[in-house]
């Protein structure tokens, strides 16, 4: 490996990505927050003499198919995908950590879990989740176990992979030496190496959540579309497109500036925490 | 080699016994009777009882389990409850626009991202790179159903440049119309898989490069060239084949939605349309054929794996 030397200003460079997309993530989370203060009209009046209207003075990224407030809909919309893709993503990281360490340590949970695991990897995603939700019947919370779900194989491969190299290792030989039972070994050990990938996996994560929930509400799966979402809002003005482009195009900007900045975050946190990969 | 095909098959067939399991049990935890969810609340009682006992609900799990298994094994995959076709039929007459749509944005992909990945390797942190890389991560971002929604409206409605809708059959138009009428859906969909196979190329690319045996190559006196498309291309090249994988399985999972934003009737609108009729015989069918084809494409791709690079054991 060459090493390379940190030129003035390198400092600068390095952390440029973060910062940029930590502020930009910071306007959307404001926003999410203080949704009632920015949106400008109530974004569940319906308003049948006001319908389809052009961005205008009274409605600045005009109205939908039932007269709702386009803008006021985009900025409620806001805080659907956050919290779903951040519960998502944090019972995925817990639950898919707490399962590759187990596969990852012992050779029967191996046998068994990764392979049910290895099985709906196999399966065509959107397929399966749109099943599974039809199966669980709809709802935030099947909403949110279906994503899960999705998530799971992915960071436990992670996780696997990071423990079966670093329990070869030394210091955990010499902790197993000392007498130190499985469970601590694995939590106070182990796990510890494992949160520069599994912060970036979260970061990425994160994004990539909004992405597929975004799918699903476009397909009319999963939420109520009375409740403001970016997908939902894409799914409503989606036979209008022709006519006016506008009502998809704004909501599907959101959601390109907030997953685009989350993979941003993870790319720079990539380079901060894990030199190696670039 | 033998050994390492027979070995990748094996483990496929594992896999699929895993699929197999779960989408058995996956239409057994509806809430409540199946039967009466196909059927409604008011449906007749016989009637229920009927479609019970063609679906073999009325069996304990463990015999319907077993059954199942056999009747998938022997190619018995049933008859859809909506139509009541062999619902292998149903699927056939779906899938040549979706397995057509899969492979023109694949080959878009490999076509378009990896030569770019290469080139933004090549010239690392220039500008041609910056660029590459932020507007890679911008193609990722784009929901592909939302970039389609748009070129529709940009290139359909106001340049006229393609169909707007539908699909036409090999059939009737041709190869070259097939394509035409596919040109839009393969491109937006393709456009978040350009974007991630450059960029796994490049990082593949820089990896490589800093090798001993790169090192070496350069020392003794190698043209810069070779060294560059000859020994380095072809190691970092493997595994982004594993990746090339993965784009297969999120555009022919995800084909539900590509189909959806296009007015497109191929399989994924299928399972789509399968769902929304309480059609669980043709739904399940739908998913394992979709599997099977995803376990196989991953096959032939770690075989190709293994040729560009030996040492690979099966792990």
């Amino acid at each position: 490996m060459e090493k390379r030397k940190m030129k003035p200003g390198a400092f600068l460079r390095r952390y440029i990505r973060v910062i940029a997309a930590g502020i930009v993530l910071l306007c959307i989370f404001m926003m999410a927050f203080f949704a009632p203060v920015i949106a400008t009209h109530d974004p569940m009046q319906t308003d049948m003499y006001n319908m389809n209207q052009l961005p205008n003075e009274e409605h600045i990224m005009g109205t939908d198919c039932y007269g709702r407030d386009l803008f006021s809909r985009i900025v409620y919309g806001s805080r659907m995908s956050l919290i779903i893709s951040i519960t998502v993503n944090v019972c995925a990281i817990v639950i898919g950590t707490c399962l590759g360490l187990l596969v990852g340590y012992f050779k029967w949970a191996d046998r068994i879990i990764m392979r049910i695991l290895e099985g709906i990897r196999a399966l065509p995603m959107i397929v399966f989740a749109i099943t599974l939700i039809t199966v669980l019947g709809s709802g935030v919370d099947k909403l949110l176990i279906c994503l899960t779900v999705v998530n799971l194989p992915g960071i436990a491969r992670l996780v696997r992979s990071q423990v079966l190299s670093i329990r070869e290792k030394e210091f955990v030989e010499c902790a197993k030496a000392n007498g130190a039972s499985n469970l601590r070994i694995m939590f106070k050990y182990i796990l510890p190496q494992c949160t520069s990938p599994l912060i970036i996996r979260f970061t990425s994560g994160l994004g990539n959540t909004i992405l597929t929930q975004a799918s699903l509400s476009f397909l009319g799966v999963g939420l109520d579309p009375r409740i403001p979402n970016w997908g939902g809002i894409i799914n409503e003005a989606k036979n209008l497109v022709m006519i006016q482009p506008h009502q998809c195009g704004y909501a599907g900007l959101a959601i390109m500036i907030t997953v685009l900045a989350f993979s941003i975050m993870g790319d720079g946190l990539r380079d901060i925490l894990d030199p190696r990969l670039r | 080699m033998l050994k390492f095909v027979i070995k990748r098959i094996g483990a496929a067939i594992l896999q699929l016994f895993v699929v197999m399991t779960l989408i058995f049990f996956m239409v057994r935890i509806i809430p409540g009777d199946p039967a009466t969810q196909i059927l409604g609340e008011d449906a007749r009682i016989e009637d229920i009882e009927m479609l019970r006992e063609q679906m073999g609900l009325n069996d304990p799990i463990p015999v319907q389990y077993v059954k199942y298994l056999k009747d998938v094994v022997r190619g018995d995959w049933g008859e859809s409850l909506y139509n009541n076709k062999p619902v292998f039929e149903n699927i056939r007459s779906r899938m040549e626009p979706t397995i057509l749509l899969t492979v023109y944005s694949v080959s878009l992909a490999v076509l378009i991202g990896v030569p770019m990945g290469i080139i933004a390797a090549k010239k690392r942190n220039s500008l041609a790179d910056y660029t590459l890389t932020f507007f890679s991560a911008v193609g990722m971002s784009a929901p592909g159903f939302w970039v389609g929604l748009m070129m529709v409206f940009y290139l359909g409605v106001q340049l006229r440049l393609f169909p707007t809708q539908g699909y036409t059959y090999i059939a009737d138009g041709g190869l070259g119309g097939a394509l035409y009428s596919l040109t839009m859906p393969a491109v937006a969909y393709a456009l978040s898989h350009v974007s991630s196979l450059a960029r796994y190329t490049r990082t593949m690319m820089l990896d490589v490069i800093s090798n001993d045996y790169v090192r070496t190559a350069r020392a003794k006196g190698l043209k810069e060239r070779i060294v560059y498309y000859k020994h380095a291309l072809k190691n970092a090249l493997a595994p982004v084949v594993t990746n090339i994988g993965f784009s297969i399985a999120t555009l022919l999972g995800g084909a539900t939605v590509a189909e959806t934003v296009f007015n497109i009737n191929g399989m994924g609108r299928l399972a789509y349309d399968s769902l929304m009729r309480r059609d669980y015989t043709q739904q399940q069918a739908n998913l394992l054929f979709t599997t099977i084809l995803l376990l196989a494409t991953n096959i032939l791709l770690d075989i190709v794996y293994k040729m560009l690079d030996p040492r690979i054991e099966f792990d």
